[in-house]
């Protein structure tokens, strides 16, 4: 009995835990623990949810041109007929593969603009091409395309809104700070569970040591740290790595001689909290209410949103190739096509 | 230490320590074993006592210690042992990078 018992224990303990064997990669010099370490069933797992779809065969750009062949069309009027059907075929396939066309057009006129998913998708069509034009320091030449990160869903399965402030109690606590409270986000520690508000939106400063040997007025708190440490531990989820990915671990601080990796994230920091204020704020208005979050925000993205615990997304293919259209410049100013 | 050494040596009648501290063949004896392999053959009952009593007190000390000269006297620990030669150089294995931060013309 007592046996039965103590295995009971130890199984329901170990629940939570991921049983071994793990591969361990070393990728820095010799005996600084700059190692990753892989548990090869999740891994497993995941290669197969980051297969890249079928692409449909390329199309001619002869003949007319979408802006003439179709009425209302802002953003892919440089396509041709082929181009751009081509295109919506598989922005159907990539976002919406059960609803269809249906989901962003109104079946009795296409042109017409009454659906708030036409106005999102228009919007999301030239932040695509402006982070495959202008953000290349992130994506470099792979690109993203729309299956990047929605993956065959309507919503992306990764994406976040503001938390509200929590309750602040007897007052007896102070503000919690969304900490203590666990939340997948952080990997459920003890971290402040918002990190993107402050730093994915706002553009608080990041880094919290002191930048001198000797104290030269670095006013950064442990508490700041912290928040440091909620975004640090989202994007090592998101990515699947360690901190050693981007981080010397001699000193997370130094660039010098830490992995290249880290200026790509610097850049995909800049990057997410871009897009959140110049794309997807911009469609707080379009957006229904049973799409937004408890504050009435709109879904942004974090590391995880094109990441999905892949250390690049879809292991680094691109699907750019198969999608020049993607390219390029985006057409109008973004704002004057957000508006319904 | 003093409780999981006790605890660990229950069966053999751990808790009548200090009766049995001078004989041979009780739990006293095997815990003190325990011990001497690992702090060294020569250690005692008195002289291992006497040292998790200091390590007890100069843990908090010492804790303390670098508590307060953290940003105080010290801002950056890496930096500091840098300064000073504490910290040894390793062989560049990485591309060299630069903080971006610094760099003109990337987007803040």
């Amino acid at each position: 009995m007592k046996i039965v018992l103590t295995l009971l224990a130890s199984v329901f303990l170990l629940a939570g835990c991921e049983r071994p064997p793990m591969d361990s990669v070393q990728h820095g010099y010799r005996g600084t623990g700059m190692v990753q370490v892989y548990n090869p069933r999740i891994l497993e797992d995941q290669a197969a949810k980051n297969e890249v779809p079928m692409a449909l065969p390329q199309a001619g750009n002869e003949g007319p041109k979408a802006s003439k062949l179709y009425k209302n069309v802002k953003v892919l009027g440089d396509l041709s007929g082929g181009q751009f059907t081509r295109l919506m075929v598989s922005m159907s396939n990539w976002i919406a593969p059960e609803q269809s066309c249906t989901y962003c057009h109104n079946p009795a006129n296409f042109a017409d603009d009454s659906l708030y998913t036409k106005v999102v998708a228009r919007r999301m069509l030239q932040m695509t091409r402006q982070i495959n034009s202008e953000w290349q320091a992130h994506v470099a030449d792979t690109g993203v395309t729309c299956y990047t990160c929605h993956r065959g869903q309507p919503v992306p399965a990764q994406v976040w809104f503001t938390k509200p402030d929590q309750p602040y109690g007897s007052n007896f606590m102070g503000d919690k700070a969304g900490q203590n409270t666990p939340d997948p986000v952080v990997n459920l520690s003890s971290l402040p569970n918002d990190p993107f508000t402050p730093f994915l939106l706002g553009d608080l400063n990041i880094r919290v040591n002191g930048p001198t040997p000797l104290p030269s007025g670095n006013r950064q708190s442990i508490k700041q740290a912290e928040w440091t440490y909620g975004l640090m531990t989202h994007m090592s989820n998101a990515l699947g790595v360690n901190c050693t990915y981007c981080h010397n671990t001699r000193s997370f601080q130094t660039w010098e001689g830490g992995p290249p990796q880290r200026v790509k994230a610097w850049h995909g920091i800049r990057m997410a909290r871009a897009l959140n204020n110049d794309y997807m704020k911009s469609l707080t208005d379009v957006f229904p209410d049973h799409r937004k979050g408890e504050l009435g925000d709109v879904a942004k993205i974090n590391c995880g949103t094109c990441h999905q615990g892949a250390y690049k997304p879809l292991y680094g293919v691109s699907m750019l190739g198969d999608f020049p259209e993607l390219k390029g410049e985006p057409a109008a100013k973004p704002a004057q096509v957000a508006k319904k | 230490m003093h409780g999981a050494t006790i605890l660990a040596v229950t069966r053999y009648g751990g808790e009548r320590e200090i009766e049995q501290i001078t004989d041979r063949g009780t739990a006293s004896e095997r815990a003190a074993l325990f011990w001497r392999w690992t702090m060294g053959f020569n250690a005692t009952m008195e002289s291992i006592h006497r040292w998790a009593w200091w390590f007890a007190v100069l843990c908090p000390l010492t804790g303390g210690i670098g508590i307060l000269l953290t940003g105080t006297v010290v801002d950056n620990w890496y930096l500091w042992a840098i300064k000073h030669g504490v910290a040894p150089p390793y062989p560049q294995v990485f591309t060299p990078v630069v903080d971006p931060a610094l760099l003109q013309g990337v987007k803040p």
